[in-house]
């Protein structure tokens, strides 16, 4: 408070302010420090932030974090330990006790999760993301549960009444409190539920079928991100772009019909030139470093798969390393101009 | 697309980008137009807002990708009569073993009826012999080999014997080729052609077993079936149970997989 006094003088000498803004601010700032209402409302415009940010944006301390981060090692050592024990005597529990055990679990997590979302410091708000998340897997657990012990299903059904259980509950939280964690569980619970949808049917589709859903699903996740209903954004941004690589992979895998593996290594390429195309018109380096993965991983699989039989393996060999080269040439070339261009403009907003 | 400032960056002064920034929000800034108060969470957080087009575009491709996955990816597999509906089937039954739920069940189906679950357990084991005795199981812990011999219509244990003294004799039963979308089976000792159909490529059969009489295979497909055909291949295999896993072993009542140990193979 005293600093603040000495700037408000400051600012009054240099008839930047005058004498009645700098008591009112003064008044405010005063008001607000002996007002625990206002602290807590400081940390719940941290709601929506990722996980590492600190209250209001500030960064955390470096001891804090990695006090918190032993702290979380020394839980999940804990945690291991009791599920080590729960194994042991699971088959022994009736099914009642099962779930009886889960769900006093998960709404222990949950409860705890909600009420420390909205306490003024980042690590414990870190903690009930971390809470929330774990709540979310226990709602898929105790879904498991139902289905195989009280249903009698098996298989992939059994999955896709988990991944379904989790990613509806994970949405309805994620709604409650937007941060990075629920962001990824909701996607693993998104990816769990479409990949066993399909699995259910007798016959599983080959690995082209399961590609394309990863990739539609990095698809929505992007235009999710863009529409703003995803946050923070270049997480939701890194998942989508990385589904989409994916996916492709994924889909070059079987030969289910002549030309299937090039196609998807095609399309995978498409993609990865695609975000360094959008890294470098939007000066966005995740994408930057995505789409040069993307093009590290495809371009070998293509040129032996378009070229292999015909110039031989060192042929084939030597082209792949003459055109990964030339893409770390080019690739690099690229990061500079994005990365001068991002200093440049945050100079720019500086100097504003 | 740009690295505007986003929840959880460090406060910054207020850049011009469209996108609003809540921690510019929160650390004072004035927020933008199309930015509103989030008072569901009894804060004055701002959150920024949501596209509804690209929500829908969202739903729209997955939905689209989905129903072409479900509609053109997801093949069936061939149509086939059960035991009860074919004009010949076999005389004696069938046991193997499945596991479902980390719980290791022996199944049994009689000609005539329906599958049953004779015992679970969570020990697993591998069917040996049906003799007169009962149904015969081995089973290996760290200590020994014992064979429990399962009375087949109750399951109870009703004898236990060092199982170690006696190998196993392993049949490949069927062989299948394909060609394009046509499958043909064999009979992998005689080579008779028991079956071609036209399958789609996740479609094949396992775990072929022929009976002690000679005159039938039972085998298992990718759709988890217990298939039964006659070994010259006279008439199309026949369902004579479900959910039955690919990679199991089948035994015939009557069937004894037991052999003397080769000492010098072993040794």
């Amino acid at each position: 408070m005293h600093d603040l006094e000495r700037r408000l003088q400051d600012w009054v000498d240099a008839t930047l302010i005058s004498g009645e803004q700098a008591a009112a601010i003064s008044a405010h700032e005063r008001n607000r420090s002996n007002d625990p209402a206002s602290v807590t409302a400081a940390a719940h415009t941290s709601d929506t932030a990722g996980d590492g940010a600190g209250v209001a944006g500030q960064p955390p301390q470096r001891s804090t974090m990695a006090a918190e981060a032993i702290g979380y090692v020394g839980a999940a050592l804990a945690i291991g330990a009791l599920l080590m024990l729960l194994s042991n005597m699971w088959v022994d529990l009736l099914v009642w006790a099962r779930l009886v055990v889960l769900a006093a679990m998960t709404a222990a997590l949950a409860g705890a999760g909600m009420t420390l979302r909205r306490a003024p410091s980042a690590a414990m708000q870190r903690l009930a993301s971390v809470l929330l998340t774990a709540a979310v897997a226990g709602v898929a657990w105790l879904a498991s549960v139902v289905a195989i012990d009280l249903v009698g299903m098996t298989g992939a059904a059994v999955s896709l009444t988990a991944g379904a259980a989790a990613l509806i509950s994970a949405i309805v939280v994620y709604a409650m409190v937007t941060r990075a964690l629920l962001q990824v569980a909701i996607a693993v619970a998104a990816l769990v539920t479409a990949l066993s949808a399909i699995s259910v049917p007798i016959l599983s589709p080959s690995a082209l079928w399961y590609g394309l859903l990863v990739g539609a699903l990095g698809a929505a996740w992007l235009l999710l991100a863009r529409g703003g209903w995803l946050h923070p954004v270049i997480l939701a941004d890194i998942i989508g772009a990385g589904l989409m690589l994916v996916g492709a992979q994924v889909a070059s895998v079987d030969f289910a019909f002549d030309g299937q593996r090039a196609g998807a290594v095609s399309a995978g390429l498409v993609v990865a030139a695609l975000l360094v195309l959008v890294a470098v018109r939007a000066d966005a380096l995740h994408f930057l470093i995505l789409g040069a993965l993307g093009l590290f991983v495809f371009v070998p699989q293509l040129v032996f798969e378009l070229f292999g039989d015909v110039i031989g393996a060192p042929a084939t060999l030597l082209l792949v390393g003459l055109l990964l080269v030339l893409l770390a040439v080019g690739l690099g070339r690229v990061r500079k101009d994005v990365t001068s261009r991002r200093h440049s403009t945050s100079e720019v907003n500086r100097g504003e | 697309m740009s690295d505007n400032p986003r929840p959880g960056d460090e406060p910054t002064v207020p850049s011009p980008q469209p996108e609003p920034s809540i921690s510019a929000a929160a650390s004072g800034a004035a927020p933008a137009a199309d930015v509103h108060t989030a008072d569901d969470r009894g804060s004055t957080a701002a959150t920024p807002s949501r596209n509804v087009p690209l929500l829908i575009g969202a739903a729209v491709v997955l939905v689209a990708v989905f129903a072409a996955v479900w509609l053109f990816g997801i093949a069936r597999p061939p149509e086939l009569p059960t035991v009860a509906e074919s004009p010949a089937r076999p005389d004696a039954a069938i046991a193997w073993v499945a596991w479902e739920n980390n719980r290791s069940c022996v199944y049994v189906v009689e000609p005539a009826g329906e599958p049953r679950s004779l015992r679970c357990d969570n020990d697993g084991g591998e069917l040996v012999a049906w003799t007169d005795e009962g149904i015969m199981l081995r089973r290996w812990t760290a200590a020994r080999e014992t064979d429990l011999v399962l009375d087949p219509r109750t399951g109870d244990v009703v004898a236990r014997y060092d199982g170690s003294e006696l190998g196993l004799t392993y049949e490949e039963g069927v062989y299948s080729e394909r060609d394009g979308s046509l499958l043909t089976v064999e009979h992998e000792p005689s080579r008779t052609r028991l079956w071609v159909v036209e399958a789609p490529d996740a479609y094949d059969v396992h775990s072929g077993a022929t009976s002690p009489d000679g005159n039938w295979v039972a085998m298992t497909d990718s759709a988890r079936r217990l298939l039964v055909v006659p070994t010259d291949g006279s008439q199309q295999p026949a369902v004579w149970a479900e959910t039955v896993e690919m990679w199991t072993t089948i035994l015939w009542e009557g069937q004894d997989r037991r052999t003397e140990l080769d000492e010098e193979a072993a040794g």
